[in-house]
């Protein structure tokens, strides 16, 4: 449900924008389609001149060494599922003052929620307990997890993303339940 | 003029059946020539009409009533000489609040609801004040009301410009949800703009700062489903780099592009999973965007401001993802575009022939 109206909304805005321009001479002209999907070559990555591992990447400064791919394996959908409870947990503390909530939950934010929950008051919160396991309810891709989990102000569901397969679950976003603001 | 048909109703309509081609097709529009006037007067002087003279009409399902509420907003708004999207934002905010309804029952008298303290709640009017915001005359006044969300927005967000509409009234209003708003942002803008009769070059499509609607524009979709990331020429290619002086040998990991220069569009290469959006440690603003199958792409030197989507957004091929920019290791506007194959950083421009697109 929640998948299908953020893809929508992704289509709806990009349709929504691109008639945003005048329409006197720019008429939609659509480009050849392919209705089998996109093409993903079968390359071996070897051949297309990978950086020596330990050379100095000019950009980051930092150096270099192949990223440890992410799949959904056991050990991730547990490792998930373990993250979620623990943002929760430290998010629905509406009794704390917000210094020590932002203490426990910060670190368990990516950068741009440490931006965009820095002004919360927690007081607002009306989850103070989880009452059931979470549930993975989008995996699309094996970087970001979509998990609900139970609460008894009802169902929030966080989105999570990791930066490679080894790499702490970060929580971008905790969606309220229904009627919840 | 308040009889005309909103635009972004026009829009919304006349994009309906793009959305269903688009869905099966894949079908990208080509970009164009943006306008002139189009978003010119989004940063400009407010926008208003006569509250009394609000048209007997239904806007973005909106019926009279909540329009003149509307109407009172932009008022204040332009009382206080704020902008059009601070306007905006008012009344995206009331929808998000009382659903622009002057509501003069606290939820304690319907639902018993109370503060966490343990005390009544006491919120009413179109921006639901508690006490603490004034008398209940003067909250359940319509401008007066309004006046005091926006002189609070004034005081607490002073850097809005640069925030997304939902964050502005996150922070005004200490909700409990920073993206509560971002629904309200579309009709909003209708309804300002058919109040107004005047296009006020706000996106109704996105409120994020960088979005203004002459500048997003998709990129071309090739038959094998792929889209170049950003237009060229090529400013720098992939490979090994030796320091004149020093001698010292480093890697450029990706393709750089001109990609329109500062504010142009940057494409998704491909459909897939924003999976992360942020700065790295030295300062690069970088999206990465996952299409399964073991292929990742980077798109670099983007300012905060310039990033058009988040962490679990799905993208389309072509897509406009964010604006050109010039953040970290940069020394002018460019994207700096990497692929990713199982964990293997390769040469982008090799691997984008690979699937028939040509970079720069």
């Amino acid at each position: 449900m929640r998948k299908i109206g953020t893809a929508a909304l992704v289509i709806v805005a990009l349709a929504t924008l691109s008639a945003c321009t005048p329409s006197s001479d720019d008429e939609a002209t659509p480009t050849p389609v392919s209705t089998s999907g996109p093409i993903f070559p079968s390359v071996d990555p070897s051949t297309l001149n990978p950086p020596p591992t330990g050379v100095v990447d000019a950009d980051t400064g930092e150096l270099y060494a192949p990223q440890i791919v992410a799949v959904w394996d056991d050990e991730s959908r547990a490792g998930v599922i373990a993250a979620v409870e623990t943002a929760m947990t430290a998010y629905a503390r509406p009794d704390l003052p917000f210094d020590q909530w932002w203490a426990a939950v910060q670190p368990l934010l990516d950068q741009k929620a440490s931006q965009d929950y820095a002004y919360m008051d927690p007081a607002r919160i009306v989850a103070t307990q989880l009452t059931g396991k979470g549930v993975i309810v989008d995996d699309t891709s094996a970087y970001v997890a979509t998990v609900e989990v139970p609460t008894n102000a009802g169902t929030y569901s966080l989105i999570l993303s990791r930066v490679d397969g080894k790499a702490p679950w970060l929580v971008s976003r905790f969606t309220l339940p229904e009627g919840v603001n | 003029m308040a009889d005309d048909k909103p635009k972004g109703g026009i829009l919304v309509t006349a994009a309906v059946p793009l959305i269903v081609i688009g869905m099966v097709f894949s079908i990208i529009l080509v970009g164009s020539s943006s306008s002139a006037a189009c978003g010119t007067v989004a940063g400009g002087s407010g926008v208003s009409i006569d509250p009394s003279k609000v048209p007997d009409t239904t806007i973005a399902g909106y019926d009279h009533e909540q329009l003149v509420n509307a109407a009172n907003v932009m008022q204040a708004g332009k009382d206080l000489g704020l902008n059009v999207r601070d306007q905006t934002i008012g009344i995206m905010t009331a929808m998000g609040e009382s659903s622009l309804r002057n509501i003069d029952y606290g939820d304690w008298e319907t639902g018993g609801i109370t503060n966490p303290d343990g005390s009544a709640t006491t919120s009413i009017g179109l921006f639901q004040q508690q006490d603490g915001w004034g008398t209940r005359e003067d909250r359940l006044n319509l401008h007066s009301t309004s006046m005091k969300f926006f002189q609070a927005m004034t005081a607490k967000v002073p850097e809005r410009e640069n925030l997304e509409p939902t964050i502005v009234a996150h922070r005004t209003q200490a909700n409990a949800d920073p993206y509560h708003y971002t629904p309200f942002w579309e009709p909003a803008v209708q309804i300002i703009e058919g109040l107004a009769g005047a296009d006020t070059g706000l996106n109704p499509g996105s409120g994020a700062p960088g979005a203004g609607c002459d500048t997003l524009v998709p990129g071309q979709v090739n038959p094998n489903g792929w889209a170049a990331p950003g237009a060229g020429p090529i400013t720098d290619p992939y490979g090994m780099r030796q320091h004149p002086i020093t001698g010292e040998y480093k890697m450029h990991t990706g393709t750089d592009l001109a990609a329109g220069g500062c504010d142009g569009p940057t494409w998704a290469a491909q459909a897939g999973v924003v999976s992360s959006r942020g700065f790295d440690s030295a300062g690069n603003g970088t999206i990465t965007v996952d299409h399964g199958g073991g292929v990742q792409t980077k798109y670099l030197h983007m300012f905060d401001s310039g990033m058009l989507v988040n962490v679990g957004d799905k993208v389309t091929a072509g897509q406009q993802i964010a604006k050109t920019g010039s953040s970290g290791q940069s020394t002018g506007c460019h994207l700096h575009f990497m692929v990713i194959v199982n964990g293997e950083t390769v040469d982008p421009a090799a691997y984008m022939a690979e699937v028939g697109i040509t970079l720069g």
